[in-house]
């Protein structure tokens, strides 16, 4: 079981970014509650410019996103 | 007709030696804009593929003037480029849904997700003739350009993970489409990777990467990402 605080970026692109402490193995879930984010319903997570969901447990220094589903032109 | 001179960028990018063919689907927002920056650095084998009319709404983000407000927008394009740099580009006026005679470079800048997919899975997936897939997605404040080989199976399964349908896609309200300096930049990143991978290494100056996704904000920043 990981042990320990681990610290994460996290913020909804395009826009600010901050950086969160919370405890290592905490899932994204957890850190977007603690962020105050909210994920919308054509939104996706993004780990470090992969997909991700909210299970997908953190281990220190992500960088996670909340990125629209845009399409356009 | 006078030739443009384009002594400026051939150190960079010499459209002589650029063989390629570039189709463009879609000759909206980012479509008609990526069509002007390719034909502007002298790439004339472009196809470009549209089957709606310039409306007056198109003005601010589209490379069309009032005056093309009723014309095929391929036609508004093809009138815009011979005016512009002195050669025709070939136009089709079409709904696509195939291209059976695809090669080169395929631009996928159509409004529709499930469009986009179906045009790629149907024409460029697995073709030893296609070179590269460029796609562009836009909203107000920023854009995504996909930049892949639609014969790697790596980029093919990253490609997919980030597609998502009509349904699944964030509405656009009417009033909220992205505006002429987010559009542009979009254009002139998904263009410039075509130039990137195509152009003379610069003595002394660090080359740069034609990256698989690039992620823009309309204050230019952008984050990118390299799916090897």
């Amino acid at each position: 079981m990981p042990t320990g605080q681990i610290f994460v970026r996290v913020g909804r692109y395009p826009g600010a970014v901050q950086e969160v402490g919370l405890a290592a193995g905490s899932t994204i879930a957890q850190l977007l509650e603690l962020a105050g984010l909210t994920l919308g319903a054509q939104e996706a997570i993004e780990i470090n410019g992969s997909r991700g969901n909210m299970q997908t447990t953190l281990r220190g220094d992500e960088s996670v996103s909340i990125i629209t589903n845009i399409k356009g032109n | 007709m006078e030739n443009v001179d384009l002594w400026r960028q051939v150190g960079f990018f010499s459209p002589t030696d650029f063989k390629k063919k570039v189709h463009v689907v879609g000759v909206g927002a980012t479509g008609s804009h990526i069509v002007d920056t390719l034909a502007s650095m002298g790439i004339q084998n472009i196809v470009a593929y549209d089957f709606d009319v310039v409306e007056n709404h198109n003005i601010p983000n589209q490379i069309y003037y009032l005056e093309d407000v009723g014309k095929l927008k391929v036609v508004a394009l093809q009138q815009h480029i011979k005016r512009k740099m002195g050669f025709d580009i070939e136009v089709r006026n079409e709904k696509v849904e195939e291209i059976k005679d695809l090669s080169g470079y395929l631009f996928l800048c159509t409004d529709n997700m499930d469009a986009q997919k179906n045009i790629m899975l149907a024409s460029a997936r697995l073709n030893r003739n296609v070179d590269r897939v460029v796609e562009t997605r836009m909203s107000i404040k920023h854009g995504r350009v996909y930049y892949f080989d639609p014969n790697n199976k790596i980029h093919l399964k990253k490609w997919a993970e980030e597609w998502y349908s009509n349904e699944e896609s964030a509405p656009s309200p009417c009033n909220l489409v992205a505006i002429s300096a987010t559009t542009k930049l979009i254009a002139a990143a998904a263009a410039g990777k075509v130039v990137l991978e195509n152009a003379v290494p610069v003595p002394g100056v660090p080359e740069l990467p034609a990256y698989n996704r690039t992620l823009i904000a309309i204050d230019g920043s952008s984050v990118n990402t390299k799916w090897e």
